[in-house]
């Protein structure tokens, strides 16, 4: 039994892991019609990013000891200013290309993403090797019936579900949400209807790059680490969980990352001899959903007029 | 007679010029060697760490002013891949006046570029690898190799867990590469030689960061001791995640790949007691300890495991162009048949080309760090072992 539970939460917690590197992936394509390749890697900058604060911080004497508030705080910095680095990309790389094919915007997003990863590994402090992320999360947890459920998990589990939700909200409640439902209905039409489509387009780098910051600095906080070159993988996963629940919608996104993940711990934990194959059958998976519905599960399919 | 003065003149001035010529001092001869390492890559830090070591025995070397060559080294890039390493070789050995090279930390890319330095006959030094094809399956005059094979540390490794601390049961974890893939073999066999008994063998990906599946198995298996044949970052995590699911009475095995002390970093406390059946210790000797000086004086990033063998494969390479000058073949020939000493002591070669020294140690992790066995706590008696029961 105690077997069945501690895979039951590693599912989870990889689930979790996937799905909020999906929303962001779900937001690209689901406005602007863009699969950015370098979300993961911008995942890795947030992690990074926290890092070179808690040094920044500790250089001048502020530690945490621990306290909520200091972690917060170095927290929402982080996602501000990894939400900073979508507008650079934006006004760097995706902006000059926006009447570009789609194909060379793509092809951009994935030198975009290198790049990042060599920056990274050039720059930091011994920066080719694996980093020691800060400690996030509280030690300890809660006990069901001798089980422990650590806090990590708890935390990591209801931070995914809320911010599902608070994405949702923003998109369908919000005008800056109307706007970007408009852009990803119809580009020339907004902008004939006065929608300042590059904005828009920027607060959607903003956001997904914020989101990428958080799924980055959870990543490093649940695995103690993080590397220069973690973002490619964590990408590929995060990519294949959207394109499982559906491309451009953020509820689709958990769905393909408890699938993903499904696959993975059902592969390593009950099937012998799995765990080398963990990832060949995710990507099968992948493959399978692209052939019979690549729509995606809760995707709408999409016609193209002529 | 005006014209004899004029003659006698004009042969003076050409005997003077003749002589300030010949005495001039002569330049002297550029010599190119190369080095080839993971410089970018999820083992860059291993690469540099050689490449810093490289270029440190070079520059000590050419410093001393007795030495007839100018020597410039070609640094390049092979990224742990096999293409980008057989590329590199092709760079390197098409370049005429490059005349030997110290290579490569994977074995995969070690076993890929063998052939191109045999084709072109230049000397390859390999400072890392441990496949043992790569020197005894073609025994390629070219090849030499500096540093231990993995089977022996699996043979190590063997030994300490089943007839030193009577650790019969084992799990087998091994990174799918041709490293990890080779390490899980070798262990097996020297595991089943032994007596021991294998309860599981699991393989992950490099890059992997959630073991959390297979280690839940695991603990159901209940083994004795968990070996994992792969590199450091995952051996830290596992071992990490090990201790979250409850396995901390059990013995952690590991091996070269995993002697860095980012090992500790990464696993923090839960690295205390692991063991790894390692190279050589260069803090074990006055000459290994001059080099950590002289290396730290100029180095930020670590020389990792692999920086003496880097350092002495430098050595080896710069005393063969001294020996016989910057021709191919006789370096070949020279590197093959003459010993070296140097900071890893007497290296010495066998009929292909491996060493048949090295320095295999077994190291326990002490406060974050890999400590030789016989240099720790645990040795003494001051401390326990986490996992004995």
């Amino acid at each position: 039994m105690d077997f069945i539970i501690r895979l039951f939460i590693s599912f989870l917690m990889l689930s979790c892991m996937y799905t909020l590197v999906a929303i962001g992936f779900t937001m690209y394509v689901g406005v602007i019609n863009l699969a950015n390749f370098s979300h993961g890697d911008t995942c890795v900058i947030g992690a990074f990013v926290l890092m070179l604060l808690y040094g920044f911080l500790s250089y001048f004497g502020i530690t945490h000891s621990g306290t909520f508030i200091y972690i917060l705080t170095i927290i929402i910095f982080t996602i501000i200013l990894t939400g900073l680095w979508g507008v650079l990309i934006f006004k760097a790389v995706i902006n000059p290309l926006l009447n570009s094919p789609r194909l060379i915007v793509l092809l951009a997003t994935v030198a975009t993403g290198q790049a990042i990863r060599e920056i990274i590994r050039v720059t930091y402090p011994e920066g080719s090797n694996p980093q020691v992320f800060p400690k996030i999360f509280p030690d300890g947890g809660i006990f069901i019936k001798n089980f422990l459920i650590r806090w990590e998990n708890i935390i990591i589990f209801f931070l995914t579900i809320i911010i599902l939700i608070i994405i949702n909200l923003f998109i369908n409640k919000t005008k800056i949400g109307l706007s970007m439902r408009c852009v990803s209905q119809n580009y020339e039409v907004s902008q004939m209807m006065g929608i300042n489509v590059n904005k828009t387009i920027m607060m959607v780098f903003i956001i997904g790059s914020a989101l990428a910051g958080l799924a980055g600095i959870m990543n490093g906080a649940y695995y103690r680490i993080t590397k220069f070159d973690i973002g490619s993988n964590l990408g590929i996963k995060g990519f294949s969980a959207a394109v499982i629940g559906g491309l451009g919608n953020t509820y689709g996104a958990i769905i393909g990352g408890l699938i993903i993940s499904f696959v993975e711990i059902f592969i390593s934990g009950l099937i012998k001899g799995g765990s080398q194959f963990q990832d060949l059958f995710s990507f099968i998976v992948v493959l399978i959903f692209l052939i019979i519905k690549p729509s995606g599960i809760l995707g709408e399919k999409t016609y193209e007029k002529v | 007679m005006q014209k004899n003065k004029k003659l006698i003149l004009a042969i003076s001035i050409l005997l003077l010029i003749s002589f300030v010529w010949g005495c001039a001092p002569k330049e002297k001869k550029t010599v190119k060697i190369a080095f080839i390492g993971p410089l970018t890559g999820p083992n860059a830090a291993v690469g540099i760490g050689a490449k810093n070591s490289f270029e440190l025995k070079v520059n000590e070397v050419l410093e001393k002013d007795d030495y007839p060559y100018k020597i410039e080294v070609i640094y390049e890039d092979d990224a742990s891949d096999p293409a980008t390493g057989v590329s590199a070789a092709n760079k390197v050995c098409s370049d005429p006046d490059v005349v030997a090279a110290a290579t490569h930390w994977n074995s995969p890319v070690g076993l890929a570029t063998i052939d191109v330095f045999h084709k072109f006959g230049v000397a390859q030094v390999f400072w890392g690898t441990i496949h043992k094809d790569i020197t005894y399956k073609n025994c390629y005059p070219e090849v030499t190799r500096v540093i231990p094979l993995s089977v022996h540390s699996n043979e190590l490794a063997a030994e300490w867990a089943i007839n030193k601390f009577n650790r019969k049961t084992w799990v087998i974890i091994h990174d799918t590469t041709d490293y990890g893939t080779r390490n899980r073999d070798e262990i097996t066999e020297s595991i089943n030689k032994r007596g021991g008994v294998i309860l599981g063998t699991f393989g992950v990906t490099v890059g992997q960061q959630d073991f959390m599946a297979i280690l839940s198995k695991i603990k159901e298996l209940n083994p004795d001791v968990i070996y994992y044949g792969g590199v450091v970052t995952e051996a830290a995590l596992i071992r990490t995640q090990s201790m979250k699911v409850g396995l901390d009475k059990v013995l952690f095995m590991t091996i070269p790949g995993s002697q860095s002390d980012t090992f500790g970093k990464i696993a923090g406390k839960s690295a205390e007691g692991s063991f790894c059946s390692g190279t050589f210790d260069v803090n074990s000797t006055e000459i290994g300890r001059k080099f950590v000086e002289k290396y730290n004086a100029k180095y930020k990033e670590p020389f990792e495991q692999n920086g003496p063998y880097a350092y002495d494969a430098a050595g080896i390479i710069l005393q063969a162009i001294k020996a016989v000058g910057p021709d191919r073949a006789k370096i070949v020939e020279y590197i093959r048949t003459h010993d070296y000493e140097g900071v890893l002591g007497v290296t010495h070669f066998d009929k292909c080309g491996q060493t048949t020294t090295g320095g295999l140690t077994m190291y326990v992790n002490q406060d974050q760090k890999w400590v030789r066995w016989e240099d720790s706590e645990y040795a003494s008696g001051k401390r326990k072992l986490p996992w004995e029961k």
